[in-house]
């Protein structure tokens, strides 16, 4: 390797160290944070558990979002390296989806009696579990890589367009047992700056995931496997 | 109170083993990577 | 030379004219739908507990007996082309977006004439008086419609995959959570005689849903049909 690439190479070895020390870090600690920092919400029980059920319905969201769009950037580019990131996304997206799910329904428990008793924001997460799901289904029903590519990215992108009917749309036009806190913006500043420092740690802990997910995808994608 | 504790140290004993298997995983697309 | 718009437009109404024909020859999805329909209703009304039950219950139960009716028999009109073979001839006779509208248009007639024929004998069966008669019908109205159009839509992406009949349903149920969620609630509102403007945000929903079916539908339509 000549020398200018060697460099290059230990540049970016060193970035990318940096960046993985400074989400272990990060992590570390928000979550001393949440135990040790932030008071109690609202009179409600093992609200801990928020700093991590917020952020994975977040990144949930964002993965499907990310999934839809790198399913639009392959139905124009016909590239299946790109399609291969949208695959990643999805699987991804379900994991924090199955994540968000059970937090929710153990908080729910703990708090109201309850694990599931179709709240709407229940059944938003609920429905974006079962999309992510009927995704991969889908997938594994389709035979040759570029019409896998293509048909399950176009259920990819009409997924993304339902979304905002789930997220936005229902919780809002019915009553919700989820505390709206949120909703009206009175939180505690505690509770704010570890929730926001939360979900940005776990955003870039998503991202690193991702990048080793594709990776994987692609190398498996050049050596003529089937990737996803 | 000390509930709390305990589950503040689980919390925190799974996130650095999350952490770790990651940081292997990561060390493997890597060799995998060079040896393409 | 015809110019493009009225050969569009011509297309469309073809392969509309076209599926009706065939279903009226040979009732395919027509059968289909009817049947599970009337036979649902029956053994509903059977028992004796369901009849003269209020709005709450009730509602549920005609949106239950219209979805899955309209999973029985709107993936046909697509699964028909590809196995019979005539995909192709069709592929090369019109535009992807003529033969999507012209099978959407078929669909909703389809769902529409299911309504027609089911509605009153459930209202009749189930002892059921409508508070708000104009409401009631919007909401069937839009409901259906935006069934119809997610049903084309998945219809034309199961129709490449392998396992048809299940992954319909699979991949439809979850597009349709929104719709379900505000029908059955615009529908018993209506039933219990809400006004125009309380009923006004489920009508608003389903209708932003159906037009933003329809336009995905539209859009993407081409990629799926394409797809070998």
């Amino acid at each position: 390797m000549s020398k200018e690439a060697e460099l290059e190479g230990v540049k970016q070895s060193v970035v990318s160290g940096a960046y993985k020390a400074f989400v272990g870090v990060w992590m570390t600690g928000v979550i001393l944070a949440a135990f040790l920092y932030s008071p109690e919400i609202a009179n409600l029980k093992g609200t801990q558990i928020v700093y991590f059920h917020v952020p994975c319905a977040w990144l949930a969201s964002l993965a499907f979002l990310g999934s839809g769009i790198y399913a639009v950037l392959y139905l124009r580019r016909q590239n299946l390296e790109l399609d291969v990131k949208s695959a990643s996304a999805a699987e991804l997206g379900l994991l924090f989806c199955v994540l968000a799910t059970v937090t929710g329904a153990v908080f729910s428990k703990a708090n109201w009696g309850m694990a599931w008793n179709w709240d709407p924001r229940q059944t938003t997460i609920a429905a974006l579990l079962l999309m992510y799901l009927a995704y991969f289904a889908l997938r594994s029903a389709l035979v040759g890589a570029e019409k896998r590519a293509a048909i399950s990215g176009v259920y990819a992108v009409a997924a993304c367009v339902v979304m905002p009917f789930l997220v936005f749309v229902l919780p809002r036009a019915f009553e919700s047992l989820h505390p709206t806190v949120v909703r009206r913006g009175g939180m505690d500043p505690e509770i704010a700056v570890v929730l926001a420092a939360s979900t940005l740690g776990f955003t870039a802990f998503g991202v690193w995931i991702f990048r080793l997910r594709v990776a994987l995808g692609s190398i498996a994608l050049s050596r003529m496997e089937e990737p996803l | 109170m000390s509930d709390r504790y305990a589950v503040m140290a689980v919390t925190l004993i799974v996130w650095i083993g999350v952490f770790l298997y990651l940081l292997r995983l990561d060390a493997m697309v890597r060799e995998l990577r060079n040896k393409k | 030379m015809a110019n493009s718009s009225s050969t569009w437009a011509d297309g469309c109404w073809a392969v509309l004219r076209k599926d009706i024909q065939s279903e009226f020859r040979t009732r395919y999805a027509f059968n289909a739908v009817v049947v599970f329909a009337i036979t649902t209703l029956a053994v509903v009304s059977y028992s004796a507990q369901v009849v003269g039950a209020g709005s709450r219950l009730l509602s549920p139960l005609l949106w239950i007996i219209i979805l899955f009716s309209a999973m029985s028999g709107l993936s046909r009109t697509f699964v028909r082309e590809e196995d019979a073979g005539t995909a192709n001839t069709l592929r090369l006779v019109a535009e992807p977006t003529a033969v999507y509208v012209g099978k959407l248009l078929f669909n909703t007639a389809l769902l529409a004439v299911l309504d027609v024929l089911i509605v009153p004998l459930f209202l009749v069966l189930m002892d059921v008086s409508v508070g708000n008669l104009f409401l009631f019908v919007v909401i069937l109205i839009t409901g259906s419609v935006s069934i119809a159009a997610t049903a084309t839509f998945v219809a034309a992406i199961v129709s490449k995959a392998s396992v048809r009949s299940a992954l319909f349903a699979v991949l439809s149920f979850p597009l349709l959570v929104p719709v379900l969620v505000a029908a059955v609630q615009g529908t018993e509102a209506s039933l219990r005689g809400a006004s125009i403007p309380e009923g006004m945000p489920f009508v608003r929903i389903l209708t932003a849903f159906a037009g933003a079916m329809v336009a995905v539908g539209l859009l993407l339509f081409e990629h799926v049909w394409n797809e070998a």
